[in-house]
């Protein structure tokens, strides 16, 4: 399994090589991202009439992690990959291989997630030059709320590429589960901004887990115990959101294979 | 005859676009469950800055959300009209620029009505809609005339954004392919939905030279604020249209030299 993992790792290393361009202009866009954010909120805290829920330098670091979370796991183009690989019959080639569809998805990702991470550190490390430094940053509370972070957009976003093989197109379906995704993970904004009310909608819901919580957490406002709760939620997320995407693929898949009778 | 023959190639291109709703409806009324969505996403967004503060840099909620309806129409032009510059570097590369060459037309218009899809918008139309209501419900202090200019002022802005994404695909002539569009997109789509009041100076620079963003739904949204001044719309008019004037000439001569390197390569 391991060997499987190294060469699914050295396919990933050699496509990133091919177009290293791609991720190195993350890096560039970088600025632009904090540079809205950085202005828009100068102005709100500037003239505020209420009490801010975070400090200005805080969120600033937060929306710097959330871009590189949001970069390092599975998002909208993973799952649009795949739905084209299924309108175009491309799912065959990937089936007849020695090893399972989701395992295959699931090394590529971690894959392109540890060469992500790498390339996308300096993102990281430049908010929190400029933004995090008075904060008591959490590393171990942020990196183990990575793993949910990582499995649960995985799992989410293979349930939206399975609906794919019973429509044509999922471009409508992704669309508006990215915009609900922004909102309800704290990608848009803290979720400690929103009203009371909608934060306990969200505690219902697994898509904090996919930015919002790893970026708190490294902020120094989860605490590692509390890290460890939450690291169990999450994976109780997963177990369910896998479910899910086994029943989805083998109904799929059934469906898939039964075109070529 | 000329003519005829566009609008005939032009007719023919909705019929196989409509063909394709009908052989899948499902598809098409799924994009239109983005709608809701995107509303919802951003109405609620912008409620929460503005339930700190009454005003940013000017700015009301209403006006934003004037801006927002203005980037949705933008979207229904940039659906239709505008898709085909994005698909020219992959035409280079594969090889299917010659069968466009090899067409009794112009290649530019061409490929325009080859990718002209009239339906890949409608959605956006309703998305428009509820912005424009939704501003106006919240107070938005707007004129007719000023919505016509700003819609007019809206076209020329995508016909900027089309013109720059033409030229960087250009660059497929020399490069192949250089995922530099999508830098421009992630930089552009990063900033379009904000007013650029809250930007220094010298960012606004680039927000109106670079990454034109200024004449797609800043501009759009000022000039048809009712109490904006009659200097202040020809000032935005003339300077888009001499930020056009740059960026086509830009265009048009890397895609002449361009043309011209491709074609030697078949002699």
């Amino acid at each position: 399994m391991a060997r499987k993992f190294l060469a699914m790792m050295r396919l990933e290393k050699e496509f990133f090589t091919a177009y290293a361009l791609g991720a190195f202009f993350n890096i560039l866009v970088f600025p632009v991202y904090l540079a809205v954010y950085y202005f828009l909120w100068s102005y709100v805290y500037a003239s505020a009439s209420s009490g801010m829920p975070m400090e200005f330098n805080a969120l600033l670091f937060y929306y710097g992690t959330v871009f590189f979370v949001n970069r390092l796991v599975p998002d909208r183009g993973f799952a649009g990959s795949l739905a084209r690989a299924i309108l175009k019959g491309r799912v065959n080639s990937r089936l007849v291989r020695p090893i399972g569809l989701q395992r295959q998805l699931i090394y590529s990702q971690i894959s392109h997630s540890i060469i992500g991470a790498v390339i996308l550190l300096p993102t990281l490390v430049a908010a929190f030059w400029f933004f995090g430094r008075g904060l008591p940053v959490d590393v171990f509370s942020f990196v183990l709320l990575l793993i949910p972070a990582f499995i649960i957009s995985f799992l989410v976003y293979s349930v939206l590429w399975e609906i794919a093989f019973w429509t044509e197109h999922i471009r409508g379906t992704t669309g508006a589960f990215q915009y609900i995704i922004r909102l309800f993970s704290g990608s848009l904004i803290p979720l400690s901004f929103f009203p009371g009310w909608f934060k306990s909608v969200s505690g219902f819901l697994p898509f904090e887990f996919m930015a919002g919580l790893p970026a708190r957490a490294l902020l120094g406002e989860i605490g590692f115990q509390h890290a460890l709760v939450l690291f169990g939620i999450g994976m109780a997320w997963a177990g369910l959101l896998y479910l899910l995407t086994r029943f989805m693929l083998s109904r799929g898949l059934k469906r898939y294979s039964g075109y070529g009778v | 005859m000329r003519i005829r023959y566009y609008f005939r190639l032009l007719r023919d291109i909705i019929r196989i676009r409509f063909a394709k709703v009908k052989e899948y409806p499902a598809d098409f009324l799924t994009l239109f469950i983005t709608v809701p969505a995107y509303l919802l996403v951003t109405l609620f967004f912008w409620h929460t800055i503005f339930s700190h503060v009454r005003v940013i840099a000017g700015w009301t909620l209403a006006d934003v959300v004037l801006l927002q309806a203005f980037m949705q129409l933008g979207f229904v032009f940039w659906n239709i009209m505008y898709v085909f510059p994005e698909e020219l570097s992959d035409m280079i590369i594969s090889g299917e620029l010659n069968t466009v060459l090899s067409k009794p037309a112009n290649p530019i218009l061409y490929m325009m009505l080859l990718y002209f899809d009239v339906v890949n918008g409608l959605w956006n139309i309703p998305e428009a809609a509820v912005y424009f209501i939704a501003a106006f419900w919240l107070g938005a202090q707007v004129s007719l005339t000023g919505l016509l200019a700003g819609t007019f002022l809206m076209l020329l802005g995508v016909t900027i954004t089309s013109v720059i994404v033409f030229l960087i695909e250009s660059l497929s002539f020399w490069f192949g392919r250089t995922n530099l569009l999508d830098l421009f997109y992630r930089a552009y789509f990063t900033v379009v939905d904000y007013p650029l009041a809250v930007f220094p100076l010298s960012v606004k620079f680039l927000l109106v030279m670079f990454l034109p963003v200024a004449f797609f739904t800043t501009g759009p949204a000022l000039v048809s604020l009712r109490d904006y001044p009659l200097t202040g719309v020809v000032g935005l008019f003339g300077l888009s249209l001499l930020v056009l004037g740059v960026w086509f000439l830009a265009a048009w001569i890397a895609w002449k030299a361009g043309l011209k390197r491709y074609e030697a390569y078949g002699s």
